[in-house]
């Protein structure tokens, strides 16, 4: 015991400076970088969409819970996350582990956690919902937790998993979402100022169709496949008889987990993530719409949620408008005061009669087969008043 | 009742209806119903609905971005010095007006016929020539400017004239922030990083939630109260009341308990009096905010929510103080958050006397909030020109006339610019993107918000800032609600393969057995001709 002392204090002390020396090299290239390349975002959203349904599709919604709990642990506040689930799993009968989602079948990460906001559920993830929460043309009542109310200055993850084919990607089973629309879309956000840059982030199969026909400025994607791949899913859980994980967003997480709140790891880090015999898919990445170099965009960036603060202060001392008597002053005349006090709540719903402007309410447009139904209609009328005329 | 058929009707049947005329006649009738009506019809249903937009005035807007912002400026001198008065107005014709590059242009006019009504929303010059020392400028609240003067040399009006130029140029107007303001919205300047005060600046909305919440993470221990109300009242609400031209302001406040933010201090010894202190670094508050946002509940405001959080400290690192960049104890003991709002640590100096409820002293929190909901807004916070312009303190409404009348030219920039680009790119989409439907009222929305920012143009080049700031604040409501329009997005992206894949099963059966009818009337009818002119010929 007693020889063991030195060496470990000698190491502690060799530990010490290395990391004080260490520190000191964060704190330069934390300078440079924030002169050359660092980014000048005022806030971090992400957007997790999970398109998948029913209980043989586990692994997708451990897929977007997984980006979950990582973007929330390195910082962005629920309130700036839209998760987009379509089904529980934690919920489900079939579960036999009640309120939980694993991200392997030894039980490691309870990807579920504690503490989930759900924002978009069941039935309404919809290719129309998410477009809609993109574009922000969302009803006027919708609430502001279902709402991506960035501006100029944000940061924006936007990640999607689920059952995709080349160009496009389903939302559960009834409908799909392409490349074109998503391209769009992120046209629309950028025209209006909705993103200052936005990060990509697809698990599905044939994934790099998805971002190929992007064309909006600062937007950088990873995709798990390339064209003509599957994107494979991990390994079987036998307790929940399906496949627990995807591979990709497996080995995303186990990276993710490593990384702490404000740490320097960069996007370059990012991309080696599931190299080929890992993935069995080969991952692909698109940065030529985005402008700075990968080696200096920090994952912070989009993972988590640094805030550039101002310290900076002035001796100001607040003047009290003299107009209005000093409280403290009056309520130590009179005591009642307090009882006719004006208190009201916040408006937390909005009471407006709000049926015609719902969600996917189509008006004025009649649908397609109206044509159609009544050309023949016409056919048929004019043929019979022939056949009469000619009779 | 006769099952058997009529003689006569049948001979009509096998002979007429079977006959090759009528199945000529019904087939070109059908064919022409089809081509006529049918494809028409099926045409215009199915069209993606666009009532008719500016489109040209939309371009020309945007074609000529350049604003003129006009402001009078009126020079008062001493009664019998009328002749310094044009020195210094030519000195400072030529130091205001030699323009910078960029969209805005910036007219200073010294010869404005409302300079004396009460609508004068300009800068006034007065003139004293006393025997001080050095020359000295007071910037008044109402933005007049009074400077003393030495002597009435040219030398010393021109050096004069320079330095009123500067705090015009750099103050009063601020003009490299408007042209910054313009610039960002269009995205002609680069991304300017050295610009931090823009990005602190909340972007214009019409209405803004202050929220106001008290934090207590150990109230078992030491608890807090304010009677938000009354301090809101006391210290904000002359302030809001002067900006309510500008936004709509609701504050809201609420006290929130076991709320902490998971934070290790720093401790220091104080060099002087030998006591501990603790403290934070401005690295470690850029993720103090994180863990309570979610707590918060600004989202319950359908509006953008500025928050100013206090903080009390536990009862373990009281006295906490936070770090600046240079290594000072900040006096405020708060800290700003660009575009999200500010939060102060609230230290409690005596626990054992405040009895378990501490009340928290507005005053303190106030002085610290005050300062930085006015960055947030896009004011400065004392300015500086240089050692001879004193500007006089804006009392307890905290912003001076000159101050609020810079804040309505820089929404009104703001307003113009960001409604004619989002028109302009509403425009550019649906050129580019063929499914976006506009309907009537959208269409309404983007008349109204053309015209009045004509009208919002035409009122700054006059120097009429109230008029300029309503239009251009109808503009931008009217821009903004016609591109975020849910009715925009009614359909959804159809690629041209599945339009087919939807068109042909419907279509083809229709189609085939009318275009084969089709070919054989024309063809008897074409042999029918040629069997006419025939029989002509053998006649």
């Amino acid at each position: 015991m007693h020889i063991n002392i030195t060496p470990l204090a000698f190491l502690l002390y060799i530990i010490s400076t290395s990391h004080a020396s260490l520190a000191k090299n964060t704190k330069v290239t934390q300078e440079v970088n924030k002169h050359f390349s660092g980014s000048s975002h005022t806030n971090n959203w992400a957007v997790l969409v999970c398109t998948s349904r029913f209980w043989f599709n586990y692994r997708h919604v451990a897929n977007a819970l997984s980006v979950y709990r990582s973007v929330k642990r390195l910082g962005i506040p629920d309130s700036q996350i839209i998760l987009m689930l379509a089904d529980d799993m934690a919920c489900n009968p079939r579960n036999p582990r009640p309120g939980k989602v694993y991200n392997n079948k030894d039980q490691a990460i309870d990807v579920y956690g504690s503490d989930v906001e759900v924002d978009y559920r069941g039935y309404e993830v919809t290719a129309e919902n998410f477009i809609r929460v993109l574009t922000g043309r969302l009803p006027a009542d919708a609430p502001r937790s279902k709402r991506l109310s960035t501006d100029d200055r944000s940061n924006i993850l936007v990640y999607m998993t689920g059952h995709g084919g080349e160009d496009f990607l389903k939302f559960q089973d009834a409908e799909e979402i392409s490349n074109v629309e998503l391209a769009d879309a992120f046209e629309q956000m950028w025209q209006r100022r909705r993103y200052h840059e936005l990060l990509f982030i697809i698990d599905t199969c044939q994934a790099v169709s998805m971002f190929k026909r992007f064309y909006s400025p600062n937007i950088m994607a990873i995709a798990s496949s390339q064209v003509g791949e599957d994107s494979l899913s991990h390994h079987v859980d036998p307790a929940i008889g399906v496949y627990i994980i995807d591979r990709y967003t497996y080995h995303l997480l186990e990276f993710l987990e490593r990384v702490s709140p404000g740490s320097k790891e960069t996007m370059e880090q990012l991309f080696k993530v599931c190299p080929k015999h890992q993935c069995i898919s080969t991952p692909g990445f698109s940065t030529h719409l985005f402008s700075r170099p990968i080696s200096r965009t920090l994952i912070s960036d989009f993972f988590g949620s640094v805030r550039d603060v101002d310290v900076t202060d002035w001796s100001f001392t607040a003047k009290p408008n003299p107009e209005v008597v000093d409280t403290n002053k009056r309520t130590k005349a009179s005591g009642n005061e307090s009882a006719n006090r004006r208190y009201s709540y916040s408006q937390q719903f909005v009471t407006k009669d709000s049926t015609s402007d719902r969600l996917g309410t189509v008006e004025n447009t009649p649908h397609p087969l109206v044509g159609i139904a009544s050309s023949i209609f016409l056919c048929l009328m004019v043929a019979t008043v022939m056949k009469t005329l000619i009779s | 009742m006769s099952t058997s058929v009529n003689p006569k009707h049948r001979t009509f049947l096998s002979n007429d209806f079977n006959s090759k005329k009528t199945q000529t006649w019904a087939a070109i009738s059908i064919g022409v119903v089809i081509f006529a009506f049918g494809i028409p019809i099926w045409w215009k249903t199915t069209e993606v609905y666009r009532a008719s937009l500016p489109f040209d005035e939309i371009s020309s807007l945007y074609e000529d971005k350049s604003l003129t912002v006009k402001v009078p400026i009126l020079v008062k001198v001493p009664e019998n010095a009328d002749n310094v008065a044009d020195i210094l107005t030519n000195a400072l014709k030529l130091d205001l007006n030699n323009d910078m590059k960029g969209q805005i242009k910036f007219l200073y006019s010294f010869d404005d016929m409302n300079s004396k009504s009460n609508k004068f929303t300009g800068i006034v010059i007065r003139l004293n020539v006393k025997s001080t020392e050095q020359m000295e400028a007071h910037v008044a609240k109402d933005g007049t400017i009074t400077c003393t003067l030495p002597n009435t040399e040219k030398n010393t009006i021109d050096q004069l004239s320079l330095l009123i130029r500067d705090l015009i140029k750099d103050v009063i107007i601020n003009e490299a922030l408007l042209h910054h303001m313009v610039g960002n919205i269009y995205r002609t300047t680069h991304e300017d990083r050295h610009d931090r005060n823009l990005i602190k600046v909340v972007q214009a909305n019409p209405k803004f939630e202050l929220l106001f919440s008290l934090l207590c993470p150990e109230p078992q221990v030491q608890a807090a109260t304010w009677d938000m109300e009354k301090d809101s009242e006391m210290f904000l609400t002359p302030m809001l009341n002067k900006l309510q031209h500008l936004f709509d302001f609701h504050v809201g406040s609420q006290i929130l308990y076991y709320t902490a933010i998971p934070y290790k201090p720093k401790v220091k010894k104080d060099e002087q009096n030998k006591a501990l202190y603790r403290y934070l670094t401005p690295q470690q508050l850029s993720l103090v905010i994180n863990p309570i946002e979610g707590r918060l509940g600004s989202q319950v405001s359908s509006d953008p929510t500025l928050n100013f959080v206090v903080y009390l400290t536990e009862k373990k690192f009281t006295p906490l103080y936070i770090k600046t960049e240079n290594g000072d104890l900040s006096k405020s003991n708060a800290f700003l958050v660009p575009r999200w709002g500010s939060m102060q640590f609230y230290n409690i100096k005596n626990i054992s006397e405040s009895n378990g409820l501490t009340r928290v002293d507005p005053q303190i929190f106030m002085s610290a909030f005050i300062p930085h909901l006015r960055i947030l807004l896009g004011l400065q916070n004392n300015p500086y020109v240089g050692e001879q312009i004193i500007f006089e303190d804006a009392g307890y409404e905290n912003i001076a006339d000159w101050e609020l009348n810079y804040l309505y030219r820089l929404r009104t920039v703001e307003h113009i610019a960001s409604s004619i680009h989002t028109l302009h790119s509403l425009s550019k989409l649906l050129n580019q993107i063929s499914n976006i439907v506009i309907n009537d009222n959208i269409a309404t929305e983007v008349y109204d918000a053309v015209e009045s920012i004509i009208k919002a143009k035409g009122a700054l080049k006059n120097g009429d800032l109230k008029t300029a700031l309503k239009y251009s604040k109808k503009a931008f409501i009217a821009s903004e609600t016609a591109f975020f329009d849910p009715t925009l997005l009614e359909l959804l992206y159809f690629p041209e393969d599945q339009k087919f894949a939807i068109y042909i099963p419907l279509f083809l059966p229709i189609s085939l057995p009318i275009l084969i009818s089709l070919r054989y009337a024309f063809q008897r009818c074409r042999k029918k001709d040629f069997d006419e002119e025939e029989k002509e010929k053998t006649d």
